[in-house]
């Protein structure tokens, strides 16, 4: 149904195009499912109107901060950063040879490709946050348990982030390349990887910084870094302490934030 | 003088010269081809025409505002008189051929217009023709993507149909179209100037296409315009030596002579 002119007023003539009746269907289906999310969720105005006072009651208890144990917050910051900085490294190293695996021009044969790929679903589908849970179960309280459970859970996502990228590469080069006799896993390792260092690098980085943000939370099942004083400070209701803690996160995050895409940017 | 006026225009890069005191002309209606090998200064020439770059000394005048002397919103109006029609036609991909046709108008809409992409009637009548008048009516509600290589091209001209240009500033409109296509392009590109008085400045590779559809070829080397002549008399000498005996197709350029 195209425009057509009409000679008469000389004017072109637009039908008006209706909606199909899938676009229809999708935004009813659309807003079932928010409705049925609401109500799943117990959504209550009233009762978030009922709760304002009393945050306005601790956001006054919360001032002045206190950073009286100025040197543990540090201590505790500083087994944030490690936790969220050896996760991600030793994940990157189980990731690598996972993430050539689960690439399709890689690793053509989808009995190996399949498996490799479930598996790391698998690791990704599972939070680090309960990966921890368990390590604290297996080696004790404390940030080594934590460091554990960032490691699996970002191996996981590292490996298919990295896969999926390298599928995304430009395939005429490597083509070339096999055509002039070179193996697949000859390819990879020699031409591969340098062309997407920069693009892969810059995931590594992107997870590092999820990583240190995701640590500071670590330590409310146990598993060490800031965390820790975080739960131990709401236990004990002092609000004042529970800002310092949460300013001392957000100086950490936006610090890890910063150098992170200025990191990036150099890779170009 | 109305059209496009170039006068000793110079921009350096990275502290070497790129464009060394370029002069040129082109009347409304006329089609002028500028042909120069690769780093002649071809495109650096159509970044300053068009108000992209800012020259180190010169002046560009197009339909009597002079770009050079002008900054800010201006400048900004003085440039949408300039219409620019890229190789690789930069269409808006996901968006029907009518949209990015209505593209054109956008700085003549409010923001709200905008934001719910209700042009007036008035805007969606011109470009309507526009298409029409590119011979693409009937593919006004197809996506740009969904288009050949041609009708793109024809698109991006009816975009700069629209946007009620004076100058069209054409860097390599045909050069990943086949021989047919870009015929056909340059022919419509000729009509239009005639029809619009529009002035246009293409710079080709194809030394056939220039001299085939342009009322007049510049050659420039090395930052100056070489020379400034009538098609008939492009000789293969002068090609020759603009190219430095190397680019040259000959035989095609020999062929149509």
């Amino acid at each position: 149904m195209t425009p057509v002119h009409d000679p008469a007023s000389g004017r072109y003539i637009e039908l008006p195009r209706p909606w199909p009746a899938t676009a229809w269907a999708s935004v009813a289906l659309l807003l079932a499912l928010v409705a049925a999310c609401l109500w799943v969720v117990d959504a209550s105005l009233s009762r978030l109107w009922a709760g304002l006072p009393r945050l306005g009651m601790w956001l006054g208890r919360a001032w002045p901060p206190d950073f009286s144990d100025f040197p543990t917050l540090m201590l505790r910051a500083g087994e944030t950063l490690a936790i969220g900085t050896l996760g991600t490294g030793f994940a990157c190293i189980l990731a690598l040879p996972l993430a050539l695996l689960a690439a399709r021009p890689l690793t053509p044969s989808p009995l190996v490709r399949q498996p490799v790929r479930a598996f790391l679903d698998a690791l990704r589908g599972v939070d680090g946050f309960i990966f921890a849970l368990v390590f604290v179960a297996a080696v004790g309280l404390g940030p080594f348990a934590g460091m554990l459970g960032v490691l699996l859970h970002s191996a996981g996502s590292i490996a298919k982030l990295w896969s999926e990228d390298l599928e995304s590469a430009d395939p005429g080069p490597l083509e070339a390349l096999g055509q002039a006799g070179a193996g697949r896993a000859r390819v990879a390792l020699f031409a591969l990887l340098p062309d997407r260092l920069p693009s892969l690098a810059s995931i590594a980085l992107y997870v590092w910084e999820f990583n240190v943000r995701a640590s500071t939370v670590l330590g409310v099942v146990g598993a060490g870094g800031l965390g820790q004083e975080l739960k131990s400070a709401i236990d004990l209701l002092a609000f004042d302490r529970v800002f310092a803690i949460l300013l001392v996160i957000l100086a950490l995050v936006t610090a890890i934030d910063r150098l992170g895409a200025l990191i990036r940017r150099r890779l170009g | 003088m109305s059209g496009l006026s170039v006068h000793a225009l110079h921009k350096a890069r990275g502290g070497r010269p790129v464009l060394s005191g370029v002069d040129l002309a082109v009347r409304p209606g006329e089609v002028v081809a500028l042909l120069g090998p690769s780093g002649a200064g071809k495109t650096t020439l159509f970044r300053c025409v068009a108000g992209l770059d800012a020259p180190d000394g010169g002046r560009v005048t197009v339909d009597r505002a002079e770009l050079t002397a002008l900054a800010g919103r201006p400048l900004a109006q003085a440039r949408r008189r300039v219409a620019l029609v890229y190789q690789q036609f930069n269409l808006l991909r996901r968006l029907s051929a009518l949209d990015n046709v209505l593209a054109g108008r956008l700085h003549t809409i409010p923001l709200w217009r905008a934001a719910l992409r209700r042009f007036p009637d008035a805007d969606r009548q011109a470009a309507l023709g526009a298409l029409d008048r590119v011979g693409l009516l009937d593919k006004a509600y197809a996506r740009a993507d969904r288009l050949s290589g041609g009708q793109q091209q024809r698109v991006a001209l009816a975009r700069a149909l629209v946007q009620d240009a004076a100058l069209l500033l054409a860097d390599e409109p045909v050069a990943s179209l086949d021989p047919e296509t870009a015929s056909g392009v340059m022919a419509l590109l000729r009509e239009l100037a005639a029809e619009r008085g529009l002035a246009v400045l293409v710079s080709l590779h194809q030394v056939d296409q220039a001299l085939a559809f342009a009322d007049r070829v510049l050659g420039l080397s090395a930052g100056r315009i070489a020379f400034d002549l009538p098609p008939a008399a492009v000789t293969p000498d002068r090609l020759r030596t603009l190219f430095g005996g190397r680019e040259l197709p000959v035989a095609s350029v020999v062929g149509v002579i």
